[in-house]
């Protein structure tokens, strides 16, 4: 049975938590951190290179349908910083800027926002900044006193959701970018992931394969690269048809969209999701009670990005179900 | 007329005056020649208007329409017999066969431009004659309204305008602000103007601002340079700016304290002061406000140090020679550290950010510098707040 369900659905931009910020869908999880800090006392120049010294993953706890994954991370970034001594600090109206400083600074009406029209101001960063893919090369010499370098080392934990192959933990990206005269932002994006394949045994049990095709938008940003859509379903609701003989399952689903924004500056390593509601409609389903346990595995993913802002998803969902009481045959 | 053109270009050359300087002395050779000629026709009448024929001001125009952009309503309550006006930067030059005038549009608070006049003439009775007098109309009065507009006119003196990166130039500017306040200091004026100024609420509510701003920006995606060196440097503004309040209320400001406050000149801009000789001239003295004295001395350090990357020494001998003429006390000396400290420009350029108020690469620029300057500024300032402690010390030890 084969369903092919057709959307266009928004997503909103998610507010950026700084430390660490999890993403956990049905076999995957993508765990974003991030650290900001005034780390040198002279004005930054440039960010000159990212490296991992370390970068550790164990499974610290396990059960049937979740494992707690645990880890250290090291990350050394380099930069060079300007002489201010060689620096040319005064504009050419500097007396005026001061003079009309005092007027306005007496007169002025104050700041009011309700007419201010921020979108406007949106620019790309003049800042340097440092893209890498993957987990970037180890540093061979250790840093000294002195250096221009600063170093983040932080611990980081999350629940992978589901059962199946366990692959190894993964950084996707690491992105540096100087955030201020004095500031640096460092984001590393890590997935965790299960392979779900679907087994000869479990191909039994499948209630139905919905290929689902969709077109999302983000309408405050705009996307350089993908990097993955974790999906979540939770709320389960079972009804039935019974003229029909068939069962409608309904739930909520969080749809996650862990993306590169295209705008430099600042966080890019962002996050986008919505809710939606899903049903489907499962065909010989009648039975006494309701099914106890729900599984959807998704399979033959695609995103194709259609612009900065629209991307196509598509994707298989296998539905399977398990009765209490054994299906009679 | 061609004959007397050729004959003054020929006397230049020989005189050895550049090409430039050159067309501009036969430009005005022509015109006041020719005005001479409509004089004598009688088809000029006081106020260097046209009485019916073209004048050569305004050659190629078929109606006389004075002088650009200024209303001819106000040349006419003036005495003066203008030969020739041209706009300027800030205001329209107005010559007569005698004199040259300055003709300014006033547009702030009326109050501000009668308290300053009357200003200007205690100045002048009590002997300060640096400011170029305003001159009063046919009928007496210091100012003409035209359009809800104000004009006055004062006398004007070609001169060299000041430089700020010449040393000398400021300590005579220092100089030139002690004697104005040597001269000032009991100048009353309660009965013009009934807001008492309070600089210490208005630094407060500028802080304030300061603080809405950021508290505007800090749940939000930061979109451009200048949101994130706003949010990287906030705080230490906004200290800093806590920090000069404390030092003012430190020093004993009081606004209600009239003893404390005078006019204050406000206007050191390089374009309002012409050195004629060794001595200095304003062009007018309308942007004045009220405040505590010290405030005139801050606004000429805080606009000529940054050009001199806040060098202290020059900062301790500008403070050194206004005291020549005026001692400061201990509060002065802080209420003056107190203003140097105000982050006063990191809460302009928000405002303007805020405002939408010019280009926004250009005030990211302005503020990155300002950031910059800070660095400078603070060493000045440490240093000068140690000698000026020290000053005090051996002064107590005396």
């Amino acid at each position: 049975m084969n369903m092919k369900d057709e959307n266009n659905i928004t997503l909103a931009s998610e507010e950026l938590n700084v430390a660490q910020q999890v993403l956990e869908g049905e076999g995957e999880t993508w765990v974003i951190l991030r650290w900001k800090e005034q780390v040198s006392a002279e004005p930054i120049s440039e960010v000159l290179s990212a490296s991992a010294e370390e970068f550790n993953c164990y499974v610290d706890y396990k059960s049937i349908e979740k494992s707690y994954y645990r880890g250290q991370i090291d990350i050394v970034v380099n930069y060079n910083t300007s002489d201010l001594n060689s620096m040319d600090i005064a504009a050419k109206e500097v007396g005026e800027e001061e003079y009309f400083c005092r007027q306005l600074f007496y007169s002025g009406k104050g700041i009011e926002t309700e007419s201010f029209d921020r979108e406007q101001l949106l620019q790309e960063t003049g800042f340097s900044t440092l893209m890498e893919d993957g987990k970037p090369s180890e540093r061979r010499e250790k840093i000294t006193k002195g250096d221009r370098a600063w170093e983040v080392q932080s611990p980081w934990g999350a629940w992978l959701w589901g059962t199946g192959e366990e692959q190894e933990a993964t950084i996707k990206k690491v992105h540096v970018a100087q955030v201020g005269l004095y500031s640096i932002l460092v984001e590393v994006v890590i997935k965790l992931e299960i392979r779900q394949d679907v087994s000869e045994n479990e191909k039994q049990s499948i209630a139905s394969a919905v290929e689902e095709e969709t077109i999302y938008n983000i309408k405050d940003d705009s996307i350089e690269e993908v990097l993955g859509m974790p999906i979540a379903r939770g709320f389960w609701s079972c009804a039935y048809k019974i003229n029909d003989k068939k069962l409608i399952l309904k739930n909520f689903k969080k749809i996650v969209m862990v993306y590169v924004s295209s705008i430099k500056g600042g966080e890019r390593l962002r996050v986008a999701s919505t809710v939606k509601e899903e049903r489907m409609l499962i065909e010989e389903g009648f039975e006494m009670f309701c099914p106890v346990n729900i599984k959807v595995i998704k399979s033959n993913e695609e995103i194709i990005l259609m612009s900065s802002r629209t991307l196509l998803h598509r994707e298989v969902n296998y539905c399977m179900l398990k009765w209490e009481l054994k299906k009679k045959q | 007329m061609k004959n007397v053109a050729t004959i003054l270009v020929k006397k230049a050359f020989k005189k050895g005056y550049a090409k430039s300087s050159l067309n501009a002395f036969f430009f005005l050779t022509i015109r006041k020649h020719d005005t001479y000629h409509m004089e004598r026709r009688g088809c000029m009448d006081m106020n260097g208007l046209s009485t019916g024929r073209r004048s050569i001001k305004n050659m190629g125009k078929s109606n006389f329409a004075g002088i650009e952009g200024f209303p001819s309503e106000v040349l006419q309550k003036y005495k003066i017999n203008v030969t020739e006006g041209k706009k300027e930067n800030k205001f329209w030059l107005i010559k007569s066969r005698e004199k040259s005038y300055a003709a300014w549009e006033y547009t702030s608070n009326i109050e501000i431009l009668e308290m300053s006049l009357k200003w200007q003439d205690y100045l002048r009775q009590n002997g300060f004659t640096k400011i170029l007098p305003y001159v009063k109309t046919a009928t007496g009065e210091n100012y003409v309204k035209v359009n809800k507009k104000n004009y006055y006119i004062t006398e004007f003196i070609e001169g060299k305008p000041l430089d700020f990166q010449r040393r000398e130039d400021l300590l005579e500017l220092a100089r030139t602000l002690a004697e104005i306040y040597a001269c000032s200091r009991n100048f009353e004026y309660e009965k013009i103007g009934e807001k008492e100024i309070s600089w210490l609420k208005i630094k407060q509510d500028r802080l304030t601002e300061l603080l809405f701003f950021y508290q505007y920006l800090s749940d939000k995606k930061l979109i451009n340079d200048y949101e994130r060196l706003y949010m990287e440097n906030f705080k230490t503004y906004y200290n800093r700016g806590q920090e000069a309040i404390e030092k003012m209320v430190m020093a004993g400001y009081n606004p209600s304290n009239k003893a404390q406050t005078i006019v204050l000149m406000g206007n050191f801009l390089e374009e309002n002061i012409v050195k004629i000789n060794s001595d200095l001239m304003f062009l007018h003295a309308t942007s004045c406000i009220k405040g505590p004295m010290i405030m005139d001395l801050s606004l000429l350090l805080c606009m000529c140090l940054p050009k001199h990357k806040w060098d202290w020494e020059l900062a301790k001998d500008i403070i050194m020679e206004y005291q020549k003429k005026v001692q400061l006390n201990m509060n002065e000396k802080y209420m003056l550290l107190a203003q140097l400290y105000f982050p006063r420009r990191f809460w302009m350029y928000s405002y303007r950010y805020f405002k939408g108020d010019g280009e926004l690469n250009n005030i990211t620029e302005k503020l990155k510098k300002y950031l910059y300057e800070t660095y400078w500024q603070d060493k000045c300032l440490n240093k000068l707040e140690n000698w000026m402690l020290e000053e005090e010390n051996n002064e107590y030890e005396g």
